[in-house]
């Protein structure tokens, strides 16, 4: 017998984890868990909605869009014209993004207005249920929140320090992520440590590069630029691919962007779908899969933004 | 394909776990139910049973915090797991010399029934490495930090060497050579070159 199986026999008079410890232990996970994610790759920031998780009801769109048609996958009668390649619609829709933005330098005491739009559809057949979400995010995460979520809506309290969240809501922390699309890669790929700009991607690190990509996407406003790097990002990321089929949403012929990641993933399947005019490759909103967790009835869920802009108080609108 | 009973693969493992835990952060309990015991078990050891709590339960919370950066080329999260709890034990230093130094001052636990128990070979090992907690505990005392770090890694945490390096980010040839100094000081710490002799006699008697 040697000394490391002396040591391994040797209990140092620890005594096993009791429930009453584990219950703790576990409550503070939770409680992380609660808090909105970590990404120190940007610093602090607030806004992901805090409650609901029964389905993700933040829309990436600067468009504003007024008309509501159920979307609905055409299936077999939508026209097999499949001639672009994923990069062709997500350069495109940079481009859109870039030329049809506004700039925005909202000041730290004012708040995001959103209103959304999401339609949850069956997919079992049945009632399309449809919500307009209206919301005002605090710039800079140091005043309250109003919040809607699928209707209900609530106040989030200010975000506490050491609390950060992806995308960041604080726009200072937005206008620190870089513009050039390579350079926002490698920046999300290191999630908060020093960037290596020199290094290449790893296979295993782009559906992390993904994830934020998309989350980005997620916020109804961003810098000027960002959205465009975004988009442009995103066309490089492998497994980034045009749905096969176009559709409706939104009253637009639209084309679908999906990424399907590698197997073992999340994504092996195709993640959310992010849906571009067919013509003008102006994003329009997404449409994903989800489960309620009470029923878990599955529903195809699609939202977009129909109105956003900044304002001084709550419930003030542009 | 071979796996190493305990180590989950693919959809199952701990990577799989902590990718889907990016979207749906609740999953990460998956990763909490899977090695609360054994990161309490490592925590406790090295610094008793009210700090462990506290490192094992943020051991978790700091995980949850950094789950981005988690290489999932990585299918077992117990290096990562075992590397963030080494750091917060880094903490509290004074705190485990001095339990250390106060485990080493207690007499050794009395081996009843020790005739009977030596039928059994495990039973035997743990009479015997109680009968040497004294020497085992000033010895780890009078190691460097950084020497203990990979020792009690390899006994406790039961990692393998490159575990170990990928846990303190460290080369492993600096696990290899850590390692090799720690053993050497706790083989002389307990009396001799062949600590095997310990069991034997535990055995004759």
């Amino acid at each position: 017998m040697n000394e490391i199986e002396l040591l391994r026999e040797w209990d140092a008079d620890a005594p096993p984890l009791t429930d009453t410890a584990r219950a703790r232990a576990r409550f503070r996970l939770y409680q992380a868990m609660r808090a909105p994610a970590t990404t120190p790759a940007t610093g602090r920031a607030v806004g992901r909605r805090p409650l609901l998780r029964i389905a993700v009801a933040c829309a990436a769109a600067a468009a504003v869009t007024a008309t509501v048609v159920v979307a609905q996958n055409t299936g077999e009668n939508a026209p097999r014209t499949q001639t672009v390649s994923a990069t062709t619609v997500l350069r495109g829709a940079a481009a859109e993004a870039l030329r049809t933005e506004k700039p925005l330098a909202p000041r730290d005491d004012q708040f995001i207005y959103t209103k959304e739009v999401i339609e949850l559809k069956p997919v079992s057949g049945g009632h399309v249920k449809t919500y307009v979400d209206e919301s005002w995010s605090s710039v800079d995460g140091s005043k309250k929140s109003y919040v809607s979520e699928l209707g209900h809506t609530q106040w989030v309290p200010p975000a506490q320090k050491g609390q950060y969240s992806w995308p960041p809501s604080q726009w200072s922390k937005l206008e620190q992520l870089p513009l050039d699309p390579g350079r926002l890669t490698i920046v999300l790929r290191e999630a908060g440590t020093k960037p290596a700009f020199g290094r290449k991607t790893r296979a295993d690190e782009w559906p992390k590069v993904q994830l934020f990509l998309s989350g980005l996407l997620r916020a109804p406003v961003l810098p000027k630029g960002l959205r465009s790097a975004a988009f442009e990002a995103l066309a490089a990321v492998p497994g980034v691919e045009v749905l096969p089929d176009r559709t409706e949403f939104n009253g637009h012929t639209a084309i679908g962007v999906r990424y399907v990641g590698p197997r073992g993933t999340p994504w092996r399947d195709g993640g959310r779908v992010l849906l571009f005019d067919a013509k003008t490759y102006r994003y329009l909103g997404l449409r994903e899969r989800t489960t309620t967790k009470l029923t878990t009835k599955v529903y195809d869920q699609s939202q977009y933004i129909v109105a956003d802009g900044v304002v001084d108080r709550v419930l003030q609108r542009p | 394909m071979t796996v190493e009973p305990g180590v989950r693969v693919g959809q199952d493992s701990d990577a799989s776990v902590i990718e889907r835990s990016w979207d749906e952060p609740e999953t990460f309990a998956l990763l909490f139910d899977r090695h609360a015991d054994s990161v309490h078990r490592y925590a406790a050891r090295r610094l008793g049973a009210e700090a462990a709590e506290d490192v094992m339960a943020e051991t978790f919370t700091t995980a949850f915090q950094q789950r981005f950066r988690y290489r999932t080329e990585a299918s077992d999260a117990r290096p990562w797991l075992f590397g963030i709890a080494t750091n917060l034990i880094g903490r509290h230093r004074r705190a485990e010399a001095r339990r250390l130094r106060t485990l080493g001052r207690l007499p050794p636990a009395a081996p009843g029934g020790a005739a009977e128990e030596t039928v059994a070979d495990r039973v035997a090992a743990r009479v015997s490495a109680q009968a040497v907690s004294g020497e085992l505990a000033g010895a780890l005392a009078r190691l460097p930090a950084r020497h203990r770090d990979v020792l009690l890694l390899v006994a406790w945490a039961d990692l393998g060497y490159e575990e170990v390096a990928a846990a303190l980010g460290v080369p492993v040839g600096t696990v290899r050579s850590r390692l090799h100094r720690a053993r050497r000081k706790l083989r002389e710490a307990l009396g001799g070159s062949d600590p095997t002799a310990l069991r034997e006699e535990s055995d004759d008697e």
